[in-house]
């Protein structure tokens, strides 16, 4: 949590003027009854019309200064709490998108994109209270009993005791709901997902014919939601009576003894109304401080999810402790003895593991990828493949095991040296906002137009993107919602095409293409880019058929390796994998 | 627009009449609260008034009136307790009813209203928007009701002690409201700007964090960040400049306050000095004049609030004066009596008016046959599925069920007839058990197991960390599409029905367990009337009937070697095999 204070950096005056300011503001509003004690024990028995009209112009030169002061300390007080909020996002943006896979999982992505947004909000919200009235409203409360002191210092302990007695009840009353408002969270939460789940749910519902128990469901969910929100109201509402009833008891009490003081001689009739005034003035402020609270409150939770992202560590570049895992091939490529057979990467008996789970999912994985040579890996849903290209560009790591990879490869010894040299096509179709030309240079930089024209071409994408009026300066809208699956996708390619890398993976990245258009694209992947090694992913048999080594992955194990043909007579699962899509074309 | 409004507020106000007994007590005690907070303040002064000097205190006196301020307090303390209990009981009920009114009326109505809508507006619907009225209501209640009433009494107080001080200050204070009002409207077009930029901000989030492994692998940090704080540098600008000249609302009402407070004291002295009016007197008009004024900022904020409150109602009123499916027939299938024919008669629909789709189809389809459906995207597959299962109703012509028309017999009692799984897998949050036993929930595990294992997705299941217990939360995503679809087709295994409609049900499935299912389906098929929609032609081709659709109509019917020997789009569609193309 400390560490979140060094983003006040540049609004470090401001955040100390703005309470201050406020606190000026107070100081003049506590002025006025001492104007009016004044007036009253003054003006008054002197008849002195002259005084009465000085008095009443300094109480307006208060309310300017005031106004002055308080409008002062808003300024301050906006400028620092979204200063400090903007230095903050900016920098656990930087921080969310810089971590490892592992940690995203941890957090999962909803959660952090609910922090950089929502949380950082609420952070910014309360701030602002903080700076506003959180100072000003204690130094009221703190200075009307000051004040009150100095008028008559024997009523003191009427006001301590209900001060400390308002306290106690605002502060208990809060304690004793908030874990009653975080059970209405959780109940509402839950009518939420019944809702949604409904919602979408309404021919599944009809079909099976369920609606009657959906209602009832919803209706158990939807009473035990009210019942609490009652419940916690019937608690929370003790407030206004307690209070009430206090500061009443304590006006009262001290009415009868101000009256036996003025009686002695020892207090003033004006005195007594000033003494009043401050009692009032003590309550106004402690109702704002209880209610601010519980918002205060809110924005605290959010900076403490926040300080929880701050504190992971980010995906670190070195390898530092991983060298035991990883390597590049030096030894493998000297037992090789023809130069052009080098090695690109190996898998050595890995294991895997997700963070979050508690089986593996990749079971003594082996196999030895040459330069420039097309490896297939296929299998079933869930059976390891995505997970093995993580590996391979480390975004995870091999539980056990390790990842040798030629020195080429893994140059610098740096995360993103290998990342340099690896492109990913993914499964998941991703874009950015912006523009095909933008989304084009994430791969390249300082990629030329011919360099971008020739890439759509190879990803068979030319033909749409020349027909758009705008060109390559076409506008890409958030997760490339624009185009139609099959566009997306040829764009993610064109993308990959076009980074300098030497490796090339296609992450069951073909499954959005037909059939004509995925067979050129291979064709062309085969023909332009021979010199990369090329790594596909696919549920068909028919996109790896030219492949040099097919891996076929079972749940997890390494059931086959080899070429097409040999895998067809070997392999039984790899068989049965290529007779299911092969029907169609007996006929 | 406004008419709308005050349609809202007074069918709001005929719902709370169902509540006649809590709102008279509500309104009964909102005045006696309101009358006596105001009369305390006569009685402290009074009470000041008896306190003049030394050896001038009239005890006796000065008694009386504390016991009345003692009878005072008591009173009004039971009042603010059991005012608020009164009025949150009427508006927790109120929206609590609603939204389960809202809920069911759901459940009756045609999906064409639902699918129409965002899944996420219904949502919002019934359960943000409830919560907005109900916030609403209690504001109206707590803060509105009372500050009317307060603003009420004390211009009647301010009148009894000084009828030329109170008009002054009646006609000074509302100057504050349109200062307000003056801030608002400038500082609302920054709030604007600064929802928008944080629109604008959460998309590029969401968009980063959901596609955070491209940054990774393309390494583009810098460039993601840059394009994040140029935005979030816009955002901040406005965000502060709209925080600001909102914020100057607060400062501004006081300062006119003030100058009204010290206004009234002087006037105030000058009388006493005449001898109009006492020092008691002042005391308390000056409080009142406090008092007055606070409710002005109260009930502007509440109008505000009111504002959504009842656009919130609003929506929740379109729900519930939505369409209903009326029943149009009245008998119930008997056990054993569908065997399965079905037909198309002359059946005509459209899902806009403006946009025709079927038009005068013809199916004839006898008990026990396999019917596939085929062709691109949006020819009319699904749509024929919504017809059969009565999500929709036709706009001419009918279907029949063992040459009845479906119309004449109860919808729950035809679809009990028929096993459907789509293609966008429903699964609810519970146990897989729970969620394959979905349409019989009191079937045993037993029966569970063997739907299970039928469908090809015991193995998965027992591997799971309960096995048939594993909990499944927010829609199954602890399990991948393949699995899930297996779950659904589950559920048809637990009691199979006379009719059974699969619209890509294996599409997310791999195709060696596909073909496993397709035995089981087979199996399952035999003697029994299936409708079948897949993207894979390979699954289709051994179907009895093969219905080759496009542009809403049935181009082509028949077996596949009729199909193929024709030479029509289905030979095409073949010999391309590009049916899966987007």
């Amino acid at each position: 949590m400390k560490k979140l204070l060094k983003y006040f950096q540049g609004y470090r005056l401001m955040g100390i003027l703005a309470p201050l300011f406020k606190l000026i503001e107070a100081l003049m509003e506590l002025t006025v009854p001492l104007i009016i004690v004044q007036i009253v024990d003054n003006v008054i028995p002197a008849n002195d019309r002259s005084l009465l009209l000085y008095y009443v112009g300094l109480m307006f030169l208060v309310a300017l200064l005031s106004l002055g002061f308080s409008i002062a300390g808003q300024f301050f007080s906006a400028r620092a709490a979204i200063g400090f909020t903007k230095n903050l996002t900016e920098d656990l943006y930087k921080k969310t998108i810089g971590l490892s896979q592992a940690a995203f999982d941890k957090f999962t992505p909803s959660s952090l994109i609910s922090r950089i947004t929502g949380d950082t909000f609420q952070i910014q919200t309360g701030l602002n209270l903080f700076f506003r009235l959180f100072l000003r409203s204690p130094f009221i409360v703190f200075g009307s009993l000051f004040m009150a002191m100095q008028i008559d210092l024997r009523t003191t302990s009427y006001f301590v005791i209900m001060t400390v007695v308002l306290f106690a009840i605002s502060i208990g009353i809060i304690y004793i709901t908030t874990p009653y408002q975080q059970q209405i969270r959780v109940k509402f939460d839950a009518l939420v997902t019944s809702t949604r789940e409904q919602m979408q749910g309404f021919r599944v519902i009809r079909a099976f014919r369920q609606e009657d128990r959906e209602k009832e469901e919803f209706k158990v969910l939807n009473k035990d939601l009210t019942k609490k929100q009652q419940q916690t109201g019937y608690i929370s509402i003790l407030t206004n009576p307690l209070t009430f009833v206090t500061i009443n008891a304590t006006l009262i009490l001290l009415i009868w003894d101000g009256a036996s003081f003025v009686n002695e001689g020892t207090l003033t009739q004006g005195q007594i109304v000033a003494l009043v005034n401050y009692l009032l003035a003590i309550l106004v402020e402690l109702t704002k401080i209880v209610m601010q609270t519980v918002r205060l409150n809110r924005g605290w939770v959010s900076a403490r999810r926040v300080a929880k992202v701050m504190d992971y560590d980010s995906e670190s570049d070195e390898f530092k402790s991983l060298e035991a895992n990883i390597q590049p091939s030096n030894d493998l490529k000297s037992t090789d003895t023809q130069e052009e057979k080098d090695t690109a990467f190996s898998f050595n008996h890995v294991d895997f593991q997700y963070p979050t789970a508690e089986k593996d999912v990749l079971y003594d994985i082996n196999f030895e990828v040459t330069k420039g040579s097309f490896f297939g890996i296929i299998g079933g849903t869930g059976a390891g493949k995505s997970t093995i290209l993580h590996l391979i560009s480390n975004i995870y790591l091999p539980t056990s095991g390790e990842i040798l990879y030629h020195p080429s490869i893994y140059k610098g010894a740096s995360r993103k040296g290998l990342r340099d040299e690896i492109s990913v096509v993914s499964g998941k179709v991703a874009l950015f906002k912006g523009t095909i030309r933008s989304n084009l240079l994430v791969a390249k930089a300082d990629a030329t137009e011919d360099e971008m024209w020739k890439a759509l071409e190879d990803a068979q994408a030319k033909s749409f993107v020349e027909n758009l009026s705008e060109g390559l300066d076409a506008p890409v809208s958030a997760f490339g919602r624009n185009f139609s699956g099959g566009q997306r996708q040829r764009l993610t390619i064109a993308r990959a095409l076009l980074k300098p890398s030497q490796i090339l993976i296609f992450d069951d990245a073909t499954s959005a293409l037909d059939y004509l258009t995925e067979a050129n694209l291979l064709n062309t992947l085969t023909e332009n880019y021979r010199e990369r090694t090329l790594i596909m992913v696919s549920q068909r048999t028919r996109s790896l058929e030219n492949a040099d080594q097919i891996l076929v992955m079972d749940a997890g194990n390494q059931i086959g390796l080899g070429t097409h043909e040999k895998l067809l007579e070997t392999n039984q699962l790899y068989r049965e994998i290529y007779e299911s899509q092969l029907v169609a074309e007996v006929e | 627009m406004k008419t709308n409004r005050k349609e809202t507020t007074l069918r709001l106000i005929r719902l709370l009449a169902d509540y006649k007994i809590f709102l008279f007590g509500i309104l009964f005690l909102s005045i006696i609260q309101v009358g006596l907070t105001v009369y305390l303040p006569i009685l402290i002064g009074e009470a000041v008034d008896y306190i003049v000097g030394k050896g001038q205190v009239n005890f006796d006196q000065l008694k009386t009136i504390l016991v009345q301020m003692i009878i005072v307090v008591i009173i009004n303390t039971l009042v603010q307790w059991i005012l608020p209990i009164m009025y949150q009981k009427v508006s927790f009920e109120m929206t609590s009813d609603l939204r389960q009114s809202a809920l069911e009326k759901m459940h009756g109505m045609p999906l064409s209203f639902v699918d129409s809508r965002s899944t996420g507006d219904l949502v919002s619907r019934l359960t943000t928007d409830t919560e907005q009225l109900n916030d609403g209501l209690l504001m109206v209640f707590e803060q509105f009701l009372i500050g009317l009433l307060t603003i009420l009494f004390t211009l009647v107080m301010m009148f009894r002690i000084n009828p030329v001080m109170m008009a002054v200050v009646a006609v000074l204070t509302p100057i504050s409201l349109f200062s307000s009002r003056f801030i608002a409207t400038r500082s609302y077009d920054y709030f604007i700007k600064s929802v928008e930029s944080r629109g604008e901000l959460s998309e590029i989030v969401e968009e980063s964090l959901t596609q955070n492994e491209i940054i990774t692998l393309f390494n583009i940090y810098d460039e993601k960040e840059a394009q994040f704080n140029e935005i979030n540098d816009l955002y901040s600008d406005y965000s502060e400049k709209a925080t600001f000249y909102s914020s100057t609302v607060n400062p501004t009402t006081r300062f006119i306050n003030a100058l009204i407070y010290a206004g009234v004291a002087f006037m105030g002295v000058i009388l006493i000095l005449n001898n109009a009016l006492t020092v008691g007197g002042l005391t308390v008009f000056l409080n009142y004049a406090k008092e007055y004024t606070k409710p002005f900022n109260d009930i502007s904020n509440v109008l505000a609030e009111l504002q959504s409150a009842l656009a919130s109602a609003n929506r929740l009123f379109t729900i519930l004066d939505g369409p209903v499916e009326v029943e149009t027939g009245t008998k119930e299938y008997q056990p054993g009596q569908v065997k399965g024919e079905v037909g198309f008669e002359d059946v005509d629909f459209s899902y806009t008016k403006d946009v025709e789709l079927i038009q005068d189809l013809n199916v004839e389809v006898s008990p026990g046959m396999k019917v596939a459906i085929v062709g691109p995207t949006g020819a009319g597959k699904s749509t024929m599925i919504n017809l059969i299962m009565r999500f929709y109703e036709t706009d001419a012509g009918q279907i029949t069920l063992e040459g009845e028309p479906i119309t004449d017999y109860t919808r729950a009692s035809l679809r009990k007839q028929l096993g459907m799984v789509l293609q966008d897998v429903w699964l609810k949050s519970g146990t897989v058990h729970d969620n394959i036993a979905y349409g019989h929930p009191d079937a045993d595990r037993e029966t569970v197991i063997k739907a299970a294992k039928a469908a090809h997705a015991h193995k998965f299941i027992t591997a799971l960390p309960d096995g048939y217990d594993t909990v499944l939360t927010d829609g199954g995503l602890n399990l991948s599409k393949g699995e899930q679809q297996l779950l659904s087709i589950a559920r048809i295994f637990v009691s199979v029905p006379n009719v059974l409609i699969l619209d890509e049900a294996t599409s997310s499935i791999d195709t060696r367990t596909e073909m496993e299912i397709q035995e089981a389906f087979l199996k399952l098929m035999e003697g029994r009337t299936s409708f079948i929609i897949a993207h894979r032609l390979s699954t289709i081709q051994d179907s009895d009937l093969i219905l080759v659709m496009q542009d809403g109509q049935v181009v082509e019917q028949g077996n596949h070697h009729e199909l193929i020997e024709k030479e029509g789009l289905y030979y095409q569609m073949q010999m391309a095999r590009s049916i899966e193309a987007v």
